[in-house]
């Protein structure tokens, strides 16, 4: 069957069915991206924190829009050489535009990739430290030695081996204070083999999948028992009847033979933990000792905007006084600087954090006097190189992530209209190269069908355009 | 705008003139460009000597405006498209608008402090 006016103009509508389709798509979208832009807005003009300003690269963002609009001109002369029935251009304009597509992307990926490796840690103090994580011992793991005993839930289904993935070996060839680039003190366990271990009752076995499952099979058997005991008894009328205790426990106490464990973990994996013991999230249960807790970090930016007191900062209880002088050196320089040459912005400082914050209008003087990064100051980012590697109290922390969605609702809202614009990105892409791949056939048969599906599908592509036209200067620039 | 017998429609069969069709695109793209270079340079310059963010933010969303009016003008040929087209795009803004102010408005109307703390805390 024939699908009328995919070509024709309807008499109605005075449009093909496609065209009149793709904007009513459009005008949806309008309305979808529409309310994550007034979402963004709506965070930015309460947020209760300082705004970040200026904090993405420029460059990659710039590229990107260059790329997306010169895509934009090669789609539509991809559509136009076809209308010229000019084949050849018109199959070299859209292969452009689908490069154009990837090359975007590709960007794209390199930004995100560096989101998650950067991180932040907010001190107690309200100092945030910006940066990357050492990786030569523990990074910002939790290192847990002398593990002679795990508990397993058999009762939680979820409670498996994973604690047997975490083994780690320490590395005796490491010498502390001169660290051997690509050489970590903890390095993961060649094959994760089972491990051997003693049961309540004494009998020696190799902690396996396959064990576990029996003696949870066990633990499930008896459960149910009890279960249909009670419903029996229940049914019987007998409101009085008291669920005796199970036959087998809840969970199991096993006791590693042999050398004890060494663990490294995620604080993310873990429930809570002290200096005897780690409780994972799926319940299971080690006791041993705690090495060490503190997170490596290598700061090459210091936002002391949220700081009670900045001269009482936690920071430079790592940083040392000799980094502390040489901030308050070059905020004094940034200041000075300020006031000679945009005093309506120096007039505006606050005194108290909270204002500070809150405001919006003295961004420029917070960013600069209170927050260097390596990009404000050459000095101070040479003293901040990567050879200064802090190790940073677990117990001086508020909060730590990278800069993934849960940072701040910046990145939250970032993440998520570049992710559905990247979407978008690939999905028009996918388009494109279909009608690339296959459009040889319609061509010879009817030229203009194949000319109207460019269009519409160009249509969607410069929408991806328009998005970013505004997304761009509204996250980067502004 | 114009209605359903404009003749000028790019891409109809009767019109020839291509080569005038691909010289708008091109200028257009490089427009985009140089619209494109202006938003950076507006990012950081003190505008008009105001003196205030407010004033880079409303010239840097003029031109991302003005540079999506030229998109949608020649690059998705809105300039010569059906009157129909038009209604939709009306009906569309009239949504966001109202979109918008729902949002904003929510500004205007935050929760106090001890009530977000009983929802949270003491449902």
């Amino acid at each position: 069957m024939e699908i009328p006016y995919t070509v024709q103009p309807r008499p109605d509508t005075g449009l093909a069915n496609p065209k009149l389709g793709i904007w009513l798509f459009l005008a949806s979208e309008v309305m979808l991206f529409g309310g994550l832009f007034s979402s963004y807005i709506f965070l930015r003009v309460g947020a209760d924190f300082a705004w970040p300003f200026h904090d993405l690269i420029v460059w990659p963002g710039l590229t990107n829009t260059f790329v997306l609009i010169f895509s934009s001109v090669t789609v539509v002369m991809a559509w136009a050489s076809l209308k010229m029935r000019q084949y050849r251009k018109y199959q070299m304009y859209l292969a452009i535009t689908i490069l154009c597509a990837v090359a975007f992307m590709g960007l794209k990926s390199y930004e995100y990739w560096g989101k998650f490796h950067h991180y932040g840690i907010t001190l107690t103090d309200g100092t945030i430290m910006e940066g990357h994580v050492g990786h030569s011992k523990q990074g910002d793991k939790i290192v847990f030695g002398e593990v002679n005993k795990i508990t397993i839930s058999l009762k939680n289904p979820s409670s498996d081996l994973r604690v047997l993935d975490y083994r780690v070996e320490k590395n005796a060839k490491f010498d502390e204070h001169h660290p051997v680039e690509g050489e970590h003190l903890y390095h993961d366990v060649e094959g994760k083999d089972p491990i051997k271990v003693k049961t309540q009752d004494g009998k020696e076995v190799e902690l396996t999948k396959a064990w576990l499952s029996e003696e949870r099979a066990k633990y499930m058997t008896a459960h149910k028992a009890a279960n249909a005991l009670e419903r029996a008894a229940l049914d019987a009328g007998n409101k009085e009847y008291q669920r005796p205790p199970l036959t087998v426990p809840e969970s199991v106490t096993l006791e590693v033979v042999g050398e004890p464990l060494l663990l490294k973990v995620g604080e993310r994996d873990l429930l809570s933990y002290d200096k005897g013991s780690l409780v994972f999230r799926e319940e299971t249960k080690v006791t041993g000792k705690l090495v060490t807790d503190s997170i490596e970090f290598i700061p090459d930016c210091i936002d002391l905007r949220h700081a009670k007191n900045m001269d009482k900062s936690t920071a430079w209880k790592y940083l040392g006084e000799d980094m502390k002088a040489k901030f308050f050196a070059s905020r004094e320089k940034s200041l000075k600087e300020l006031k000679e040459h945009k005093p309506w912005l120096f007039n505006n400082i606050k005194v108290d954090a909270a204002d500070r914050v809150k405001s919006t209008g003295d961004e420029d003087v917070t960013r600069r006097a209170d927050r260097y990064n390596d990009e404000d100051d050459k000095e101070w980012a040479h003293s901040l190189d990567h050879s200064k590697l802090i190790e940073i109290d677990r117990a001086d922390k508020r909060f730590f992530s990278n800069f993934t969605p849960r940072y701040n609702n910046f990145y939250a809202i970032y993440f998520m209209m570049t992710g559905l614009h990247g979407l978008h990105v690939i999905g028009g892409a996918a388009v494109l190269l279909w009608f690339l791949c296959t459009g040889r056939k319609m061509y010879e048969t009817n030229p203009d069908q194949l000319a109207n599906r460019i269009e519409v599908g160009g249509l969607f592509w410069h929408f991806v355009d328009l998005v970013w036209i505004f997304l761009f200067p509204l996250y980067y620039l502004m | 705008m114009s209605d359903s017998t404009s003749p000028t429609l790019p891409g109809d069969p009767h019109d020839h003139d291509w080569s005038a069709h691909i010289k708008t695109y091109l200028i257009v793209g490089a427009i985009l460009f140089g619209g494109t270079v202006l938003t950076v340079g507006a990012a950081f310059m003190d505008v008009f000597d105001l003196h205030h963010r407010w004033a880079n933010i409303t010239l840097g969303l003029s031109i991302a405006t003005f540079k999506c009016s030229l998109v949608a003008l020649i690059f998705m040929h809105l300039k010569n498209e059906k009157t129909i087209i038009f209604k939709f795009l009306i009906f569309t803004s009239i949504f966001f608008a109202v979109m918008m102010f729902l949002f904003l408005s929510a500004q205007k109307d935050p929760l106090p402090a001890d009530q977000t703390h009983n929802m949270v805390f003491k449902k």
